[in-house]
């Protein structure tokens, strides 16, 4: 007896019956190489009976998980899989050896056969001789070349024998191991579905042939039928084994056990006689009868969902009815809901496969019935929770969208529904549903797109959520918003609609609540982070970090906050230990809530992009109608921007610029049309008047961050300078410096803002000669203020540009590229071009670069320097007094050279092209 | 030796100009194919600097007028095979309208000494030989809307390079969305 | 069985052979109850037995006076608690060689040709129904005699009338339980085919087997014996069923040493045959049924495959 609670004893007696079946194993095998196969049998016999054997040892203690751990253990890992694995070699050995005889004699080798059938039932214990028949079995199966009616009957005395095994454990293993062996020896149609119609098609003309006509076929379709229903009685009857206290573990042991029952079901959709018409006639009827008739909720929970997972789409499409109705009759205390989701989500993953499949639905009233069925199932149970209710409603909502993209009236009337049902509950959402509504809210989002915001009750249902959640869910709506095509935001109703939904991501949470509720030494950081963000201007990005540092522990225990100071009104001390453990993690919330930020703020701009009202690819028809498009677009922008303006300092990086260069875009493209289209005085809109309203939320936007937005004004400059406006464009400019000479303070910072300043100027063609010498002497002052030499430098250098540039003049451009240079000069010579000031410049920066201590660094900003030089010499730098400073410079830099062995690379790099090229000039 | 594939692109300006890179230029960005990004800046948000990143082993990027990262370097060269090749933005170039101010670029090509200098900034795609040099600008990958350019198309660059040789592969997408490649050849020249 | 004869060296042995139409016929037997192996011939019932008797004198013997040579045949039931006591119903003799003196191996020749032999022959645990051929030497100082078993069976014709066997069986709101066999009457290479409906199950069933028993019955009145041996046990199902269950019931007759039933014979003793259908619950209790099954024999007992038989005795030991 075996001691079932003391793991040695456990390990040793497993050890003993694995070595037992192994040496019988061994046995068996040396006695069919002998080609004694009675012998061999006789060992066979005894190494099942370690299969055996341990259920008495072990039976009697009536522990039945240790039983059931026995023999999944046994049978899966160990034994069985020795054993089964050994009785394949008997098995190969009895098929040769048939197939030996057969070659002589066909008849004397099916009668050998069938006395050896008979002869392993001569066993006298019941599980090792019917693991024998089956063997022996699965051998007769193949015997015969075509199907034929001995190895139907043998399979069916297979089956019928199988009875005696009424142990639920050792049955359902053993007629595992059937279904296993016969799997590939079934009668079935042949490969391929064409096969199967022109297999029906054989016999009668009608479209899709009845088994009946098949008998080998349908006895196959019945085996496995059969074995199902077996293996289910015996599955079902688990329960029943052993004590009632050990329950809960005999209910683990079956759901272990669970895949043994359902592998029936793979070998059903596995036959390809198994039609549509056949599933739909025959098989369903009959599985659905035995799971019905099983009334376990085990069992038809996990049955029912084999049968969605198993088969094909198409079948469940065909089959709606008849298994909805069998849930219908299912055990009360099945999750009917659970069922019906899955299937509706199958068949909405089937719908999303294509455009043909989602015909099938238009065929058939597959929602209504859906509809129906989800409506008697809150009728019936009415032990279902609010969140089954709307779990139910969710999945249709899914469903619809899915299935009937056109047909917005099916959601529509499903998220009505769900609202009904919450106002029924008294408002209430559980937390336990609040995944249930945000899958609600996305999911007609696909196919609705913008459509689906205009109904009110969609709109009413994010309000029953937390702001946290409703964060969540907006950013995931605007993700999957962002990613469709063809989506836009096309007028103010619009982007009201879209924009009120999704709050959360462009405004704080509701600021007195929360701040009623922090705690007093909260409150006073808050404050002094909220004056800084306001005022001070200069160190905005430490005042963003400090600021998320506290957002971010408010926020999320908001709720929690806000329920303690319901209960308990003095409920100080608990704030209390909140606060403290903010403070612990606080660094960890912190970077992970910092960068679900800046996902959403991405979003967002991704979002304003979508703010577009006009088609691409119908451009041209588009341009008719621009006039009006043209009015609602800018209108939609100024909606936008009245809600932006709440957002915060922090959001307003992520969200203007994209505001701004959908607008200058848009301006570029109102250029465009009116300059080039016909009737371009219908539109009332002039960029002009947009660059106002650029001006306006750039003035907004410079102050928060300022080095962006000095490139942002930098662009908008640019941009109104493409559209001829000088004026705008000079004004701009000029808030440009502005912004950069009262905001920007970071010596690298200046730095670069600068040098984009300069080559921006540069390109510049318009601009009155006045503004843009204000400008450009503006550059010269800012560079030479710069702090850091190298800086100062370089910037200077570019200055030079300024003041010697040869860029804008289309005529330059044509000659330059055909080279011949030498010649252009004569003729532009404009006021434009000083070159006493860009000499001047040059030298200023030489003699920066001379008095800089770094010495690599040194040579390489000479190095810079003499291509400026040779650059402005090449485009024909007329002032005289040029030459001296830059033989002079270039003494300089030949000495220097010379003192850090760099004249080699010097030389080859700029020396010698520069006089290459002026040779080639003369 | 099998070819070594780098991926040059920039300006994508995600998403503050632009939504993502466009879904045809997604399915041919296919991890595991390309040896190396080169990106001229502008890039964006970290999503999707973190999809290039994906793409290819070797990452490298210079920082554009718009990138606030100011780790990023101003310039940066990298060897590739034979090749040395220099990388930098361009805002802070001269630029000429609209061709983009190849003397200025040469200027820079010299500076770095290399054989093939990449540049963004324009939004506009070109590649150019001086000098035996080859000056390469991908556009924006995005087709992102550009204060110098009008008319953006999205397109990015590839490069094979193999020996002395490199073939510059321009992926674009036209107007009536259909994807357009070109394909031109660059041969380092001998050393004289 | 082996016979320790007096004076054994210096007998003459005799071979019992085979001569005439017998032949075809003729099969070995292996084995019998004793376990000794022994082989010995086959006769049926009508069948004439005869053979030659070689007398063989021993080595050192040059002649050998007799009072005459005597064969007879005899089948007799011997009782195991009753030594001495045997009951001959067949006795015939013949006389095989006049009084005379034997100088060489000498060949006799008998045959008993209208002997009907009655019984088949049979080994049981108290009695047995034995025949032989007895050989006498008849000799002034005493007969030198030799018997030389040899087998019957008896093929039995077809039975007219063969109903199928039901039954009920139950323990009052616990166990509800029919079951039928296909026939009442097996031959003895039959298949007992049957099924068990369970009508009502309270009990957990650990097991099901069915035996097959043989019941010896000797004596009569007061004096009657009644040994009864487990032939087989033969296991029909594992597990506890449920209401509504059927469970097939397969027997394979073949594989044991099963005799056709025997009926009153000469009112000395009875074979018979059960069917127990038994039933063990968890608790090792034990439920069960007997029905007396008629075995007869279709055709001779063809000679076996040794493996068979030892692989259906090795599965008779292993039932635990």
């Amino acid at each position: 007896m075996v001691d079932t609670n003391n793991p040695e004893e456990q390990e040793r007696y497993f050890k003993d019956a694995t070595e037992n079946v192994r040496r019988n194993a061994f046995y068996m095998q040396e006695e069919l190489d002998k080609d004694r196969l009675h012998d061999a049998i006789k060992h066979a016999y005894t190494m099942i009976g370690e299969l055996r054997t341990s259920k008495q040892v072990i039976e009697n203690n009536n522990n039945n998980l240790f039983l059931c751990q026995c023999f999944v253990c046994m049978c899966k890992k160990k034994k069985k899989m020795m054993v089964t694995s050994e009785l394949a070699h008997l098995e190969t050995h009895v098929m040769d050896k048939f197939r030996e005889k057969q070659k002589a004699n066909e008849a004397t080798a099916l009668e050998w056969l069938t006395e050896l059938y008979n002869r392993v039932q001569f066993c006298g214990n019941i599980v090792p001789r019917l693991y024998l028949l089956i063997t022996v079995a699965s051998v007769k199966l193949k015997a015969y070349k075509e199907w034929h009616e001995d190895t139907m009957k043998t399979i069916f005395d297979v089956v019928e024998l199988s009875k005696g095994v009424q142990h639920p454990t050792r049955g359902l293993f053993l007629r595992n191991y059937l279904s296993q062996v016969c799997r590939s020896a079934l009668p079935d149609v042949p490969d391929g579905v064409l096969n199967v119609l022109n297999f029906y098609n054989h016999n009668n003309n009608d479209d899709v042939g009845s088994l009946d006509d098949h008998p080998f076929i349908k006895q196959s379709v019945d085996f496995v039928l059969k074995n199902f229903a077996e293996m289910t009685r015996l599955w079902v009857r688990m329960q029943h084994q052993g004590a009632v206290r050990d329950r809960v573990r005999r209910e683990k042991e079956r759901l272990q056990l669970r895949m043994l029952v359902g592998t029936n079901l793979r070998r059903l959709s596995e036959l390809n006689c198994i039609s549509k018409a056949v599933y739909q006639d025959y098989v369903l009827k009959n599985l659905l009868e035995n799971i019905v008739k099983s009334k376990d909720k085990i069992a038809q929970d996990y049955l029912m969902e084999c049968i969605i997972m198993v088969f094909g789409d198409e079948y469940h499409l065909a089959t709606l009815e008849s298994f909805l109705s069998a849930v219908n009759k299912l055990h009360s205390s099945v999750a009917v809901n659970q069922i019906v989701i899955k299937l509706m989500n199958r068949l909405a993953k089937y719908a999303e496969q294509g455009a043909d499949h989602r015909q099938s639905f238009q065929d058939k009233n597959v929602f209504e019935t859906f509809e129906q069925q989800v409506k008697e199932i809150i009728q019936k149970h009415t032990k279902l929770t609010i969140d089954d209710t709307l779990g139910l409603y969710v999945e249709l909502v899914n469903f619809a969208a899915q299935c009937y993209p056109g047909k917005d009236d099916y959601v529509v009337s499903m998220i009505k529904e769900s609202l009904h049902t919450i106002q029924k509950n008294n408002n209430q959402v559980p937390a336990s549903s609040v995944a249930h509504l945000s899958r609600m809210l996305l999911a007609p989002l696909k196919s609705m797109q913008l459509r689906v915001f205009e109904v009110k009750e969609y709109r009413d249902l994010i309000s029953f959520l937390d702001f946290a959640q409703k964060r969540q869910v907006s950013a995931d709506m605007v993700g999957s918003l962002v990613q469709l095509d063809n989506v836009y935001l096309r007028t103010p109703e619009q982007v009201e609609l879209v924009f009120g939904m999704i709050e959360p991501l462009w405004c704080d949470p509701d600021q007195d609540k929360s701040k009623k509720h922090d705690t007093a030494g909260l409150d006073k950081d808050k404050d002094k982070d909220t004056e800084k963000g306001g005022n001070v201007k200069k160190s905005g990005d430490d005042d963003e970090q400090g600021q998320d540092k506290d957002d971010a522990p408010k926020k999320k225990d908001k709720s929690k906050k806000k329920a303690d100071s319901e209960r308990d009104d003095g409920g100080d001390s608990s704030c209390e230990s909140i606060h403290e453990q903010h403070t612990a993690g606080r660094e960890e919330t912190k970077s992970s809530d910092d960068e679900t930020f800046e996902n959403e703020q991405n979003l967002m701009a991704k979002l304003i992009q979508l703010i577009y009202n006009e088609d691409t690819d119908t451009h041209y028809q588009a341009l008719l109608y621009t006039y009006a498009y043209i009015y609602t677009y800018i209108y939609t922008l100024h909606l936008a921007r009245k809600y932006f303006g709440q957002g915060g300092d922090r959001r307003l990086v992520y969200t203007f610029p994209p505001l701004v260069f959908n607008c200058l875009s848009l301006i570029a493209r109102t250029h465009g049309l009116l300059s080039s289209e016909e009737r371009s005085n219908a539109i009332t809109m002039k960029p002009k008047k947009m660059f106002q309203f650029v001006h306006k939320i750039c003035h907004i936007y410079g102050t928060h961050c300022p080095e962006l937005g000095c490139r942002i004004w930098l662009q908008a400059a640019l941009a109104a300078e493409r559209c001829a406006l000088s004026e705008i464009s000079y004004e701009f400019f000029s808030q440009a410096f502005l912004c950069y000479e009262e905001y920007v303070s970071d010596s690298n910072e200046q730095y670069e803002a600068l040098r984009c300043f300069i080559s921006g100027l540069q390109s510049v063609k318009n601009l009155e000669q006045d503004n843009f010498d204000t400008l450009r002497s503006k550059c010269v002052q800012h560079a030479q203020r710069l702090l850091k030499k190298p800086h100062c430098a370089r910037t200077l250098a570019l200055c030079a540009h300024l003041y010697w540039d040869v860029a804008y003049t289309p005529f330059f451009n044509f000659f330059l590229h055909i080279k011949y240079l030498h010649i252009m000069c004569i003729f532009f010579i404009t006021e434009f071009k000083q070159a006493d000031v860009a000499t001047k410049c040059l030298k200023k920066s030489g003699q920066k670069i001379n008095s800089m201590m770094d010495g690599v660094e040194k040579i390489e900003m000479f190095v810079e320097l003499l291509n400026k030089y040779v650059y402005l010499i090449m485009k024909q730098c007329p002032d005289v007094t040029m030459i001296f400073p830059f033989v002079h410079f270039v003494y300089l830099c030949i000495y220097t050279c010379l003192l850090f062995s760099f004249f080699d690379r010097f030389f080859r790099n700029i020396y010698f092209y520069f006089y290459f090229r002026l040779n080639c000039r003369k | 030796m099998a070819a070594q594939l780098a991926l040059v692109l920039g300006d994508l300006h995600v998403p503050t100009r632009s939504r993502d890179l466009p879904e045809q230029f997604k399915n041919l960005l296919v991890p595991g194919k390309i040896h190396h990004v080169l990106a001229t800046g502008n890039i964006g948000s970290k999503q999707i600097r973190e999809y290039l990143t994906r793409t290819a082993p070797n990452y490298h990027q210079v920082r554009g007028d718009f990138d606030k990262d100011p780790n990023l370097p101003e310039k940066k060269v990298v060897q590739i095979g034979n090749f040395k090749i220099g990388i930098i933005h361009g805002h802070q170039v001269l630029f000429v309208v609209p061709w983009g101010d190849t003397e200025s670029l040469s200027a820079i090509q010299r500076q770095l000494d290399v054989d093939i200098l990449i540049s963004g900034h324009t939004h506009q795609f070109s590649v150019a030989t001086v000098d035996g040099k080859c000056l390469i600008n991908p556009g924006s990958a995005t087709g992102a809307y550009s204060s110098i350019a009008s008319d953006v198309q999205p397109s990015f660059v590839l490069l094979a390079i193999q020996g002395n040789s490199v073939v510059i592969y321009v992926y674009k997408i036209k107007k009536n969305g259909e994807l357009d490649v070109g394909r031109s050849t660059f041969d380092k020249e001998k050393k004289k | 069985m082996k016979v320790v004869w007096d004076n054994q060296d210096s007998l003459p042995t005799v071979r019992v052979g085979n001569t005439g139409s017998g032949e075809v016929n003729e099969e070995r037997v292996l084995g019998s109850a004793s376990g000794m192996e022994n082989q010995m011939f086959l006769f049926t019932a009508e069948q004439s037995v005869s053979g030659t008797v070689e007398v063989i004198l021993p080595a050192n013997t040059r002649k050998l006076e007799h009072n005459g040579i005597k064969a007879e045949i005899i089948g007799q039931l011997e009782f195991a608690h009753n030594h001495g006591n045997n009951h001959t119903f067949l006795s015939s003799q013949q006389d095989l060689g006049n009084p005379g003196i034997l100088t060489k191996d000498t060949s006799y020749h008998f045959d008993f040709k209208e002997n009907e032999k009655q019984y088949e022959s049979y080994d049981g645990t108290n009695v047995r129904i034995r025949y032989f051929v007895r050989v006498r030497i008849l000799r002034s100082h005493g007969p030198v005699s030799k018997e030389f078993d040899f087998y019957v069976q008896k093929v039995q014709p077809q039975p007219e009338v063969n109903n199928p066997l039901k039954m009920e069986v139950g323990v009052e709101d616990c166990l509800h339980v029919e079951f039928e066999y296909d026939k009442s009457k097996y031959h003895l290479k039959d298949v007992i085919s049957g099924k068990i409906y369970f009508v009502l199950v309270r009990i957990k069933i650990k097991h099901m087997e069915l035996q097959i028993l043989k019941r010896e019955t000797t004596g009569s009145g007061p004096n009657t014996y009644n040994e009864t041996e487990v032939i087989t046990k033969y296991e029909i199902m594992d597990g506890s069923p449920i209401k509504g269950e059927n469970i097939p019931i397969r027997v394979f007759l073949e594989p044991y040493e099963l005799t056709p039933t025997l009926k009153t014979v000469h009112n000395k003793f009875s074979v018979k045959y059960l069917l127990n259908l038994v039933l063990v619950d968890e608790d090792d209790r034990r439920y069960f049924r007997q029905q007396e099954i008629l075995l007869w024999r279709k055709e001779l007992k063809h000679s076996q495959n040794r493996d068979m038989l030892q692989f259906a005795h090795n599965s008779k030991t292993n039932v635990a």
